[in-house]
């Protein structure tokens, strides 16, 4: 078989039973999400909640994943959130190497089941699957474990762990391999619930393909030709002998002059990429200067990242400078917004310096990286950071109210004030401890808001603090502030952060916003990108483009592709007029799976996807009405700067009565109850969901 | 470099750890030259670190600098696709993906201070050597590894080759593999594959040509 292995693996931690059954049935679902989601429907009731015995965890990666596609190793996991409103369908995507392992071991999915009686560790090398003892991993941070796996299974296993945070059932507890890759959505509080420390993967054979020379080819067009740098951003940040524009505001920063600072042997300089340059690619991202400011270029060992993936935006630094005075690991990588999250806002008002005087605040921010990801305490998007700083400002004010006056001064206040940066390290050790009631604040906005209600009110659920797409719970994620209506559209989709990458890398892509405009109407129609902050008011082409955002990352969430990434909607060439190339997934399918797979038949496979999620939400909040019980957003979007007007030129703020039309418009997108927002029964059928609209229907939530 | 330089290097004995490993004192007894450092994409300090690794082929000089290593394993998809038609890391002709982890196919004791995503970020492919006296060759029981007449690679003629795996066995870095699907040996026959889609040029192939051209400089 081509792609896909055909098989998945089901490891019963109950019974302790494994067994391999055909996947073909979920063909249709392509792979990875769509997978992984149908298999949620059809094996976990609705109602189910995340920590019960009946709840499962489904790993899964689509046929493209393993075949050598640039950035084709991001795993898809689907479960039941544990942290939002409903404890909905949920998924979570992790880059690394688990994806190519799991299907080099001849996997498209592994179902995960049950519960262990006691601690274990799932341990897979291609058809002989164990069911070990992981007692004296229980307690261990996540790095640590990795090595103990590691020296019993192999130093090239992938091992996918948790950290004590999973293992105290934090609601925001997330899995990690290989150090900084994680997958949230509270995946770790599931596994921490089974008794499951980890997942130790290792595979020897082989994807097989249609078509190798097709691939090799493609392979070779995406990168002389479409691909740019970190989210596609298309132009770099420092004018090139090459570039006709620049743009200080891209992931492209590697240029001449600019190095890996702390490389083996001496600093490796970026230097110049020229588009068709594949031997320079991977330098086009210096992420360690984009996420933590020149600051970091010093300590930047190199660039690393997820497996075939030639843009390398995981910061590996080395600090042994902060080893030495905090005894914190001195080398980690991670990426985006986790970089240094825990240094913002004012869970430290002030910073000691490390190395050099003014320091402190990236050394803090490092620190706290680190250390929440060897906990396995997942920052939801800044999310947790958000929830700490609301308790602990104006005094602590709320702080004092919740927590008993013992352990309020367990906490040590004192290096708080000298701005000792292990304080943020003995804060999160001890939220990730499951001790107490500071641990609530990580059970994500929508719980903690309904744990203080009276405390709280409806403020902190719909605050510009907070940053939340709505009171759900999910972080506003490339929300309005990014094409308007379109990115917050892209958000109400899912049951936590809106996770769409593809509008926000064509804003971001560093092309000017009229040569940007030209190219997606060409596309959408007229009116589908505003110009930032001068919003226009919601109409159709908008819609559409909001529509291909969602169905584009669902695609690459199930071939598998990162749709941090992809898709290739602009390309750094300028003979191509900066035009990319929309249909390449649809070729990848083609060659690797040898079946005539067209950009049709991928976005039809992919809507399918989408309307099971939506059936799978409508059951799961128990009414039809998603337009006021579930797509309600933050009350902040509509009441920020509050001296403007929505529509005028230097806000993003949007207007509630044109967001109701632009739901509206969305739903009749997607053939939804343009009144509810529910998926319609012709709708359902429409795309083969009849047993799914059958199923609804006997709840008495289909519309109309 | 003249041709007997060049043969010099060719023909050296080289121990496990001391393969054509470039040096300080330069590579295989040649001097290196600040063109010479251009040419191979490295600083002379990463040579002196023994961060910079170089192979002899009869063509050409294979060039590791494990500071520009990123661990993508983009060389082992491509090697396979290439050469088998498939994509299957563990096939691959050079080995990476044992050792991305930890810098090395062992855990260290001290993993933290090591190489690799876990460690502090050293990490590399270990190629074929194109040996001058292949072990995998004298191995072999059929007889089925030799230099190829044009570009002097010892290839595996698949006709002969019984798929026994004493080439795998006879190899100190076990870098031939048997195909478990065709029952036949794979080893590396300088194809390029790997440097060629390599996105950081942490491997790159220099023709002899050039190497020449640059020590004279």
């Amino acid at each position: 078989m081509n792609g896909w292995t055909g098989k998945m693996l089901r490891v019963n931690l109950t019974t302790g039973s494994t067994s391999v059954e055909s996947s073909e049935k979920y063909f249709d679902y392509i792979g990875g999400k769509g997978m992984a989601n149908r298999i949620l429907y059809d094996e976990v009731p609705a109602g189910t909640k995340p920590l019960d015995e009946a709840s499962k965890v489904i790993f899964a990666a689509g046929p493209n994943c393993g075949g050598s596609a640039p950035c084709s190793s991001r795993t898809t996991m689907s479960f039941l959130s544990t942290f939002t409103k409903y404890n909905a369908i949920c998924d979570a995507h992790m880059g690394g190497d688990t994806a190519i392992m799991m299907k080099y071991a001849g996997y498209d999915a592994i179902i995960i089941e049950g519960k262990s009686a006691k601690p274990v560790y799932i341990a897979i090398k291609d058809d002989n699957v164990e069911i070990k003892d992981a007692a004296s991993l229980w307690g261990k941070m996540t790095m640590d474990t990795v090595a103990e796996i590691c020296k019993v299974e192999g130093a090239g296993t992938n091992v996918v762990t948790i950290g004590p945070a999973g293992e105290n059932l934090i609601p925001l507890a997330n899995v990690l391999n290989n150090g900084g890759h994680s997958g949230g959505g509270g995946i770790g509080a599931i596994f921490g619930s089974k008794n499951l420390k980890a997942l130790a993967i290792y595979g020897t054979k082989a994807v097989y393909v249609a078509d190798s020379a097709k691939i090799l080819e493609l392979n070779k067009y995406v990168l002389e030709d479409l691909m740019g740098s970190n989210n596609n951003h298309v132009v770099p940040t420092v004018a090139q002998s090459w570039s006709e524009y620049e743009n200080a505001s891209t992931r492209w920063t590697g240029h001449p002059g600019l190095t890996w600072g702390a490389a083996e042997g001496g600093p490796i300089d970026t230097g110049e990429s020229p588009p068709g340059e594949i031997t320079k690619f991977g330098y086009r991202c210096q992420k360690a200067v984009f996420d933590w400011g020149d600051i970091a270029e010093k300590y930047t060992v190199k660039m690393t990242g997820c497996a075939t993936c030639p843009v390398r935006c995981y910061a590996s630094l080395r600090v042994p400078e902060l080893e030495a005075k905090t005894g914190v690991k001195a080398a980690h990588a991670n990426t985006c917004l986790a970089n240094g999250v825990y240094a913002r806002n004012n869970l430290l008002p002030t910073f000691q310096d490390v190395a050099e005087p003014g320091d402190g605040k990236f050394m803090a921010g490092y620190l706290a990286t680190t250390v929440a990801d060897d906990l396995g305490l997942w920052d939801n998007y800044g999310e947790l950071n958000a929830t700490l700083n609301y308790f602990v400002k104006d005094d602590c004010a709320l702080l004092k109210q919740i927590l008993p006056p013992a352990e309020f001064d367990s906490i040590p206040w004192d290096k708080r004030e000298a701005g000792d940066i292990t304080f943020l390290k003995d804060l999160l050790e001890a939220v990730a401890s499951g001790k107490g009631e500071l641990s609530h604040l990580a059970d994500g906005a929508y719980f903690v808001s309904e744990r203080y209600k009276s405390l709280l009110g409806d403020e902190f659920l719909h605050s510009s603090a907070m940053g939340l797409w709505g009171p759900l719970g999910g972080k506003r994620h490339h929300g309005n502030e990014c094409a308007a209506q379109v990115g917050l559209l892209t958000n109400i989709i899912y049951n936590r952060d809106g996770m769409c990458h593809t509008i926000v890398n064509i804003t971001g892509s560093g092309l000017p916003y009229d040569l940007q405009k030209s190219i997606i109407e060409e596309i959408f129609g007229a009116g589908a990108l505003d110009k930032p902050k001068a919003y226009t008011p919601m109409n159709e082409s908008k819609a559409k483009f909001a529509k291909f955002g969602v169905i584009r990352q669902v695609i690459h969430d199930s071939m598998t592709l990162c749709n941090w990434v992809w898709p290739m909607t602009f390309s750094p060439r300028k003979d191509r007029g900066y035009k990319g190339d929309l249909s390449v997934e649809a070729q990848y399918m083609a060659a690797v799976t040898g079946q005539p797979w067209t950009e049709e038949s991928l976005n039809e496979a992919a809507e399918r996807v989408i309307q099971l999620q939506r059936a799978m939400t409508v059951e799961a909040v128990g009414s039809t009405d998603m337009r006021n019980l579930h797509d309600v957003v933050s009350n902040f979007i509509f009441d920020m700067d509050p001296d403007k007007k929505a529509f005028e030129e230097g806000t993003v703020k949007l207007d509630r009565d044109d967001w109701q039309t632009a739901l509206t418009m969305f739903y009749k997108e997607f053939g939804w109850d343009e009144t509810t927002g529910a998926p319609t029964r012709a709708t359902l059928e429409k795309f083969g969901l009849k047993d799914v609209a059958d199923a609804l229907d006997a709840k008495g939530l289909l519309p109309g | 470099m003249s041709d007997e330089k060049k043969l010099g290097i060719l023909e050296k004995e080289y121990s496990r750890r001391q393969f054509l490993k470039l040096s300080g004192k330069g590579l295989a007894g040649i001097p290196i030259t600040a063109a010479m450092l251009t040419l191979f994409g490295c600083t002379q300090q990463q040579v002196e670190d023994g961060k910079v690794e170089a192979i002899a082929t009869p063509t050409s000089l294979l060039v590791v600098n494990r500071a520009k290593c990123t661990g993508c394993q983009r060389c082992e998809t491509n090697c396979t696709l290439t050469n088998d038609g498939k994509a299957q890391p563990w096939l691959s002709r050079l080995h990476v993906r044992d050792s991305v982890v930890f810098g090395a196919t062992e855990v260290p004791a001290d993993y933290m201070h090591g190489g690799g995503f876990l460690g502090e970020w050293d990490m590399g492919p270990e190629t074929c050597k194109q040996c001058a006296d292949p072990k995998c060759m004298s191995a072999c029981p059929a007889s089925a590894i030799a230099p190829d007449p044009n570009t002097g690679a010892r290839v595996v003629d698949t006709e002969k080759c019984i798929g026994c795996g004493a080439c795998e066995a006879a190899c100190p870095w076990h870098m031939p593999k048997v195909d478990p699907d065709t029952k036949k040996s794979t080893k590396c026959i300088t194809c390029g594959a790997c440097a060629a889609g390599c996105p950081t040029g942490a491997l790159s192939v220099i023709p002899w040509e050039d190497v020449v051209a640059a020590a004279n400089a």
